[in-house]
């Protein structure tokens, strides 16, 4: 698994710790959430949307969002929780305009496929392989539905507990786990072969 | 467990989520089924593969962007960001081009119409626009007296013709015409003013007279020149206090005339009134099979800004004639559920056009100040009619209900036709009709009560209008909710039937 998949104790707290000087003033710490949670969300949004401009803007909509949200904050959850929430709804908002499906017809795969790894390895051989498994990936998840796409994406590939995911989702377990299983089966037919 | 169960726990067993009995369940069915086991390599492999899938990184620079979106993020940003984004759209230009030709539709109509008609529910305001400014583009281009003979056709051809004497209300008129200039577009709009306002002097004994119209375009100017009569009377009396443009003082100048053209045989508003309370005793004592007046094939509902004051005086006049209002059409049911939602004053009137009390479906906005202020509430008296909703009572509440509250319900049953009224009546709190009496009584009002069949008890109240906000307050304050539900209310006694729901005891 990931290691930036995991959502300990400590990193909950630290972002706590930065919440609470931000609303006492500090621009700084509102930076460092910004950078220890970018990627994350980033990669959230690309993974739904398949696009990475529109990526980028949601993905700084959703800091934005942070921005203006964190005062009213009360810690109660996870920001991890309160961050996807947002990104996911603003990505969920910004699939199903019909700007950006015309857009998603225009534009080619190839473009997707200009993305920057997180970890880019010394081997190009390697490098290449694991670029083929994304595109093969992402390909298969532009093909589901959007319920099911977000269900998968902060299961399987960022490996969120049921219980994040129900909150962010704002659904039931039960559907939760119903969407997951036939978002799996169908990407495991897709991938089948390819990866 | 046969291998389709096992499948559907793959998954769970892949991420460890399940308990070690059932664990140890699928395991034991793994070791003895190839095709299972291979499944679950599958769903491992599938799951690897997602977890170490390359992830994304974020471009260079994005705290800054962040930072500097942040900082851009006034009002004035936000919405020139907004406009771009929309202008780059081409539903956004095909919803700006058709926006800005309504516009100029509305524009256009405005400068020609200035008065109330866009106040009117959409539907009718549109297609009478439309008509309207079709109607004034084929006026225009007349020059020749022959041609307009052609084209013109009931009130315009009598506005236009130079040899039509000119009616007592005219002078005023005349006067705007010979100084109001000669070009055509002037003309154009002063002929269309002056047809209007010709047809909205509250009664005209010519009007019966017109001529009927020969095709059917004119027939439609004809139709439609004749609700615009009505609405301009409507206007003399509601708008004039909301809206001093010119055309309320051109209004103003029909008012001061309008006795003049009116026969000396038009009744009074005492009169008519006296009429109407007169009919409605009469209903009182309808035969039970005689269909109701919503019932009937011709009812009509207007809204209120299309209820004319000149119908009060050309009421006697229409019925003779029995035929349906010239400003009233019949409505879908999409157009009538659309009023609704939106509630304001409506007007149901018969075929015969006798029922043309103005009565508030519900105070616009909740307001009951605007009710009275806008005018909708006329005349001095208003008659109501509502119809309780009758809500089940459950056995604990008959079980509660007192001996007393008991005998009330048998007096109150005397009046009621059939026992199972009776029934029905009991699970309304008479505690609350006997309530809303003496308020109304208190107000200077009278009530009567009357148990119909289906368990419903109806309220007919006569108001004095200053009152009437007194009540509709009291009602929501004390009593519950006056509910928009002219498809179960019975109509029968009234022209508005208002459900007053009780609040369950």
């Amino acid at each position: 698994m990931n290691t930036d998949t995991i959502t300990d104790i400590s990193t909950d707290e630290e972002d706590f710790d930065w919440i609470r000087e931000f609303k006492q003033g500090s621009e700084q710490a509102f930076n460092r959430l910004v950078l220890k949670h970018k990627n994350r969300v980033y990669n959230l949004c690309f993974s739904m949307l398949g696009a990475s401009d529109d990526a980028n803007d949601l993905a700084q909509e959703t800091f934005v969002k942070m921005y203006k949200g964190l005062h009213t904050f009360r810690m109660e959850a996870k920001l991890t929780t309160w961050l996807y929430r947002v990104a996911v709804n603003l990505c969920k908002n910004r699939v199903t305009s019909a700007h950006f499906r015309r857009k998603k017809q225009s534009i080619s795969l190839e473009s997707a496929e200009e993305f920057i790894p997180q970890n880019k390895s010394d081997d190009p051989e390697s490098n290449e392989i694991r670029r083929r498994q994304r595109i093969a990936i992402q390909e298969c998840v532009d093909a589901l539905p959007a319920d099911q796409k977000e269900v998968v994406l902060l299961k399987d590939m960022d490996g969120l507990p049921y219980e994040d995911i129900t909150g962010i989702i704002k659904q039931t377990l039960g559907t939760v786990k119903s969407r997951l299983f036939r978002a799996r089966e169908k990407l495991r037919h897709c991938l089948e072969g390819r990866v | 467990m046969n291998c389709t169960d096992i499948r559907k726990q793959l998954y769970d067993y892949a991420d460890g989520l399940m308990d070690t009995q059932d664990a140890a369940a699928v395991e034991a069915h793994l070791s003895s089924c190839a095709g299972c086991a291979e499944a679950l390599e599958n769903i491992r492999h599938y799951l690897g593969s997602m977890q170490d899938m390359e992830k994304a990184a974020a471009p260079a620079g994005f705290l800054q962007d962040v930072r500097a979106r942040i900082e851009r993020k006034s009002w004035a940003s936000r919405l020139g960001e907004t406009f771009l984004s929309l202008l780059s759209r081409p539903s956004f230009l095909k919803l700006a081009g058709a926006g800005a030709t309504l516009t100029l539709v509305v524009a256009i109509y405005i400068s020609v119409h200035q008065p109330l008609e866009y106040m009117l529910p959409e539907k009718s305001v549109s297609e009478d626009s439309k008509t309207i400014i079709r109607e004034e583009q084929a006026a225009s281009p007349v020059s020749s007296p022959e041609e307009k003979a052609e084209k013109t056709s009931g009130d315009e051809i009598a506005a236009e013709a130079p040899p039509a004497p000119p009616p007592p209300g005219e002078p005023v008129l005349e006067m705007k015409q010979k100084s109001g200039g000669n070009s055509e577009k002037e003309r154009t709009k002063i002929t269309s003013r002056q047809t209007r306002l010709r047809a909205s002097a509250p009664v005209r004994t010519d009007k019966p007279e017109r001529p009927p119209a020969e095709n059917p375009s004119a027939a439609k100017a004809d139709e439609v020149l004749s609700g615009f009569s009505d609405r301009s009377g409507a206007g003399s009396s509601v708008l004039s206090r909301e809206e001093p443009a010119p055309e309320a003082q051109t209004d103003d100048l029909l008012e001061s005339e309008a006795p003049q053209s009116a026969p000396a045989s038009t009744p009074s508003p005492a009169q008519e009134k006296q009429k109407l309370f007169a009919k409605r005793s009469a209903r009182k004592t309808m035969p039970e099979g005689e269909p109701r007046p919503s019932e009937r094939p011709g009812r009509h509902i207007v809204p209120d800004e299309t209820l004319p004051e000149s119908r009060q005086d050309n009421k006697a006049s229409k019925s003779e004639s029995d035929k349906p209002p010239a400003d009233a059409h019949k409505l879908s049911e999409q157009e009538v559920s659309s009023w609704l939602d939106n509630p304001s004053a409506v007007y149901i009137l018969d075929e015969s056009g006798s029922q043309t009390d103005a009565l508030p479906l519900n105070p616009p906005r909740g307001s009951e100040r605007e009710v009275l202020e806008s005018g909708h509430v006329q005349p001095e008296w208003t008659t109501l009619v509502f119809t309780s909703s009758l809500i089940p009572s459950s056995k604990k509440e008959e079980k509660a209900r007192s001996p007393s509250s008991d005998r009330e319900m048998e007096t109150e049953s005397q009046a009621a036709p059939a026992e199972k009224e009776i029934d029905g009546l009991g699970q309304v709190r008479s505690s609350d009709i006997d309530a809303i009496s003496s308020f109304i009584k208190s107000k200077g009002g009278t009530v009567d009560k009357e148990v119909r069949s289906g368990g419903h008890v109806t309220l007919t109240i006569h108001l004095p209008r200053e009152k009437y906000p007194d009540l509709l307050k009291y009602l929501r304050e004390n009593q519950g909710m006056i509910l928009k539900n002219p498809e179960s209310a019975p109509s029968g006694k009234g022209l508005l039937n208002l459900n007053l729901q009780f609040p369950a005891q």
